[in-house]
């Protein structure tokens, strides 16, 4: 007997017969896709909301996955996830972009204002759906869209299902460029923690800062609706593995609307991060000079263990908004050396620790790799580094000017 | 639409739960009203109201091809079934964005925002001439306005109190996908109370065929294939959560090994076996779900179906596709051997009945059987796509010459057991001929004035006298 559907509902008869629902745990567990990495397979909900139907399903699928180690969820589905959490990630580092004076902005669609604006224009095709299909029972409570804009391409949007939703346009084709040529022409926002630009590649939960997977977890465990049982599920998957309960929550200040109010989604009034423990203060390598730097002049760290005969320094590898937001003064850095790696440890104002851990690179010139250290003396035909100034500019006592705040 | 139509031309009935006859009323929602298919679909159906309103006395019609009544929606209540207009105009030439008239909107709008975050620039620049190209978010949008459209209007008047509402759509495609939901909601929230609380079923057609890679170098070919399980996994979850109907129908096929061509300005697709399967969910809903409910439609439980064949076999015939399925076949037997005994038939000089029931020359030269002959070649075209495409149903030998040297019935042979003589003479036209004479004696008492409801009645019934004995 062959089941003429898409996937065995339990029917056994050759004619019409009763069976169950397909439902999506069925569609999860049961279709697998045919290797689809195109985004013009997004489009199929019958509802001008589609968007953030596609974007609650495939968190439900990931999760399915990794529940149960199958693999059914497409690539496109995965981007989806990937992207849903870059416009999460935008929020996050929002006070970074703004410091930058990177055009990011946060806008608010409120549904009775935008409706009557919709149906202004003649014949409100638009409003009269919309209206029809905010009245389904997943955005009965809704009441507006967030969304946030880079110059002037809208990215992402608020979602009773998922939080946030990006649009289409930053669906890729199977080559992972941008399907919407302007986007692919024109968007240029970089994200600080990756150094590439946001929406490019996929990176789910798992493989992001645990600072930020916290300022999510933080942001889940404050909501109570029902409707983000997918985004829920996916995001706990990964807590509980992770292990997020030793990480302090991320400080954060409110994100304001251009409206100048407070944003909200879902209930849970939505941060960016502002707290020096939720900075990513290294950089991606720890750069070796061959050569002493002398810390009369400079701010150098110290060495554990440190010899008399050592020839070489490290250079701080400090990003410039985590110096930008210390007091260099008050700041203690520390290099504990091994054979194949050194720690780097930094002791902040109020006696926390952050340490990374830089290995000896085993590839040169893979861009890719991060925490690696890079000696300059391997590139000693090709490379070196001066330490400018050399000279110091002081006052009639000796002291040190104000010109030196180079 | 077109297999349904075959199925009823061959007198299957749609009967409802006390065996009574129903009328089908079909509703064609397509604005690709260029496509051959669609035009071809409209001109089928055309003519089997000519045909049945030539065959019949009244809107009731006894054992007969053609039985069930299919009238459109404008010609209801007004007796005409002969000149049925099935044809809404929902062409619109236009972009989405002109549609929504987005440029209407001040450029740096939150509402020009909002639908740049829901739509694609791809989506919003498409023009609707050719359909929804398998966008059904633009779809949903653009067909929201069936209130202001004259067959929806049409469709909310005439609807009464034991009319029933089934609806056809592919899930993975364009409009279906568009308009099946929305038609759903549009139905429960209209102004007419007996459609608000119509029992309602649909069948979900899901994936059952393939496409040729899109061109690379053509950016406008939005329809790949390989996005139809992902396009279906994100409607049947969709549905889950939003849609409610009486009774939902689901039907897909993997066996296809020859995609088709994609080229979806002609989509020449022949018909499919799936096709003819969604049609016979149609003649379930009639029998099954009953007009009369209860209970409002919130408070309904929907019933979920599902069909199977014995074998998963890559051509199907009567005897691997299970023993429920034989009732149709059988239909499509008769009348398949009615189109060539009527086509014999005007060759048999010497038949009795020419001179004794009125069925000489002028009557085989008749309007009617210029009608006829011309439904036929499409019931006979109709049958060969099935039987040539992949899964290919193919219960019968099918014959371009209209030959009738063997039992059309593929793998079987006439054997009529029960009557000794026609074992000794070699199986032809000559069965059924010999039958009508029998029968004309019956006919003749009835006193029938219309000539072509004797001739196709009595000629289903002798067919069906000698058919009978494969089942």
């Amino acid at each position: 007997m062959k089941e003429l559907n898409i996937c065995e509902t339990g029917a056994s008869k050759n004619e019409w017969s009763s069976c169950g629902p397909i439902n999506q745990g069925m569609i999860a567990g049961k279709v697998k896709d045919k290797s689809t990495k195109n985004g013009k397979a997004l489009n199929a909900v019958p509802s001008p909301l589609a968007r953030l139907y596609v974007v609650n399903d495939a968190f439900s699928m990931l999760t399915y996955d990794l529940l149960n180690r199958t693999n059914n969820c497409g690539e496109v589905y995965k981007f989806i996830v990937s992207d849903c959490l870059d416009a999460f990630e935008i929020l996050y580092n929002l006070k970074y972009h703004e410091d930058k004076k990177e055009d990011v902005r946060v806008r608010v669609w409120n549904k009775q204002k935008g409706l009557q604006e919709l149906k202004h224009v003649d014949s409100g095709h638009l409003a009269t759906s919309l209206e029809n299909y905010l009245s389904d029972n997943s955005f009965s409570e809704l009441n507006e869209f967030v969304l946030i804009k880079y110059k002037n391409q809208i990215l992402a949007g608020s979602s009773p299902f998922t939080f946030l939703f990006t649009t289409p346009n930053l669906d890729k084709y199977e080559d992972r460029s941008f399907m919407n040529q302007s986007y692919q022409e024109n968007f240029d926002l970089i994200n600080p923690n990756t150094k590439k630009k946001y929406f490019t590649g996929i990176r789910l939960f798992e493989d992001r800062e645990p600072l930020f997977q916290k300022y999510v977890l933080d942001i889940v465990e404050k909501c109570t609706s029902d409707h983000i049982a997918n985004f829920r599920n996916y995001i706990k998957y990964w807590a509980q593995r992770i292990n997020l309960s030793t990480i302090d929550s991320v400080q954060t200040k409110s994100v304001v609307s251009e409206d100048n109010a407070n944003v909200f989604i879902n209930g849970v009034e939505i941060g960016k991060s502002i707290g020096l423990n939720s900075m990513n203060f290294f950089t991606d390598h720890l750069i070796k000079v061959r050569f002493r730097i002398d810390s009369d002049s400079f701010f150098c760290g110290t060495y554990l263990n440190d010899k008399e005969e050592r020839n070489y320094d490290y250079l701080l590898p400090l990003r410039v908004e985590a110096l930008n937001s210390i007091d260099y003064n008050t700041l203690k850095v520390e290099f504990q050396e091994s054979a194949r790696e050194v720690k780097v440890i930094i002791t902040l104002p109020d006696n926390k620790q952050k340490s990374q851990t830089y290995r000896k690179q085993i590839s040169t010139g893979d861009e890719e790799e991060k925490y690696t250290i890079i000696a300059l003396e391997e590139y000693v035909a090709n490379v070196n580094l001066g330490i400018f100034p050399f000279l110091q500019v002081v006052d009639n006592d000796d002291k040190a000017t104000a010109e030196n705040d180079y | 639409m077109k297999s349904l139509t075959m199925l009823l031309a061959s007198g299957y009935k749609a009967c409802n739960e006390n065996g009574e006859g129903e009328a089908i009323i079909p509703v064609l929602i397509d604005p690709h009203k260029s496509l051959d298919e669609f035009t071809n679909c409209k001109r089928i159906l055309d003519k089997y109201c000519q045909i049945r309103s030539m065959i019949t006395r009244s809107s009731v019609l006894e054992d007969n091809f053609f039985h069930t009544r299919m009238v459109s929606l404008e010609n209801m209540g007004s007796g005409d079934d002969a000149n049925p207009n099935f044809d809404y105009d929902l062409r619109l030439d236009c972009s989405f964005g002109e549609f929504i008239k987005k440029s209407k909107l001040p450029t740096d709008s939150v509402s020009q925002d909002l639908i740049n975050l829901l739509y694609s620039e791809s989506n919003i620049n498409r023009s609707l001439a050719v359909g929804f190209k398998g966008s059904p978010n633009v779809g949903c949008v653009v067909l929201n306005d069936f209130d202001d459209q004259s067959w929806f209007q049409d469709f909310t008047s005439k609807f009464g109190k034991e009319d029933r509402v089934f609806i056809v759509a592919s899930v993975f495609g364009g409009t279906g996908a568009s308009g099946f939901p929305l038609l759903v909601k549009k139905i429960r929230s209209c102004g007419n109370t007996y459609l608000q609380n119509a029992s309602i079923g649909a069948i979900a057609v899901m994936p059952y065929f393939e496409l040729t890679p899109p061109k690379k170098e053509d950016p406008n070919n939005d329809i790949n294939s390989n996005c139809f399980i992902t396009k279906t996994k994100a409607a049947l979850s969709y549905y889950d959560r939003e849609l409610k109907v009486d009774s939902l129908y689901y039907i897909a096929d993997d066996k296809q090994q020859k995609p088709y061509i994609n080229d979806e300005e002609q989509q020449q697709n022949g018909t499919h076996f799936i096709e003819f399967m969604s049609a016979t969910s149609v003649l379930h809903f009639i029998k099954n779900t009953p007009a009369n409910q209860s209970k409002s439609p919130s408070a309904r439980k929907t019933e979920y179906y599902s069909i199977c064949i014995d074998k998963n076999d890559e051509v199907l015939n009567w005897d691997n596709m299970g023993m429920a399925h034989q009732d149709v076949v059988y239909s499509l037997l008769n009348y398949y051997t009615f189109t060539i005994i009527n086509e014999l038939i005007k060759k048999e000089k010497d038949f009795p009945l020419r001179k004794t029931s009125g069925f000489n020359d002028s009557f085989f030269n008749s309007g009617f059987f210029l009608l006829l002959d011309e439904f036929n070649k499409e019931y006979f075209k109709w049958l060969r796509e099935l039987s040539e495409n992949d899964r290919a149903f193919a219960p019968f030998r099918l014959n371009e010459n209209s030959q009738l040297t063997d039992f059309p019935l593929q793998g079987h042979e006439f054997s009529n057991t029960k009557n000794f003589l026609w074992s000794k003479i070699p199986y032809g036209l000559s069965y059924y001929l010999h039958e009508m004479i029998l029968l004309e004696k019956k006919y003749k008492s009835m006193n029938m004035d219309n000539v072509y409801e004797k001739y196709t009645e009595m000629m289903y019934e002798a067919i069906d006298n000698m058919n009978k004995f494969i089942k």
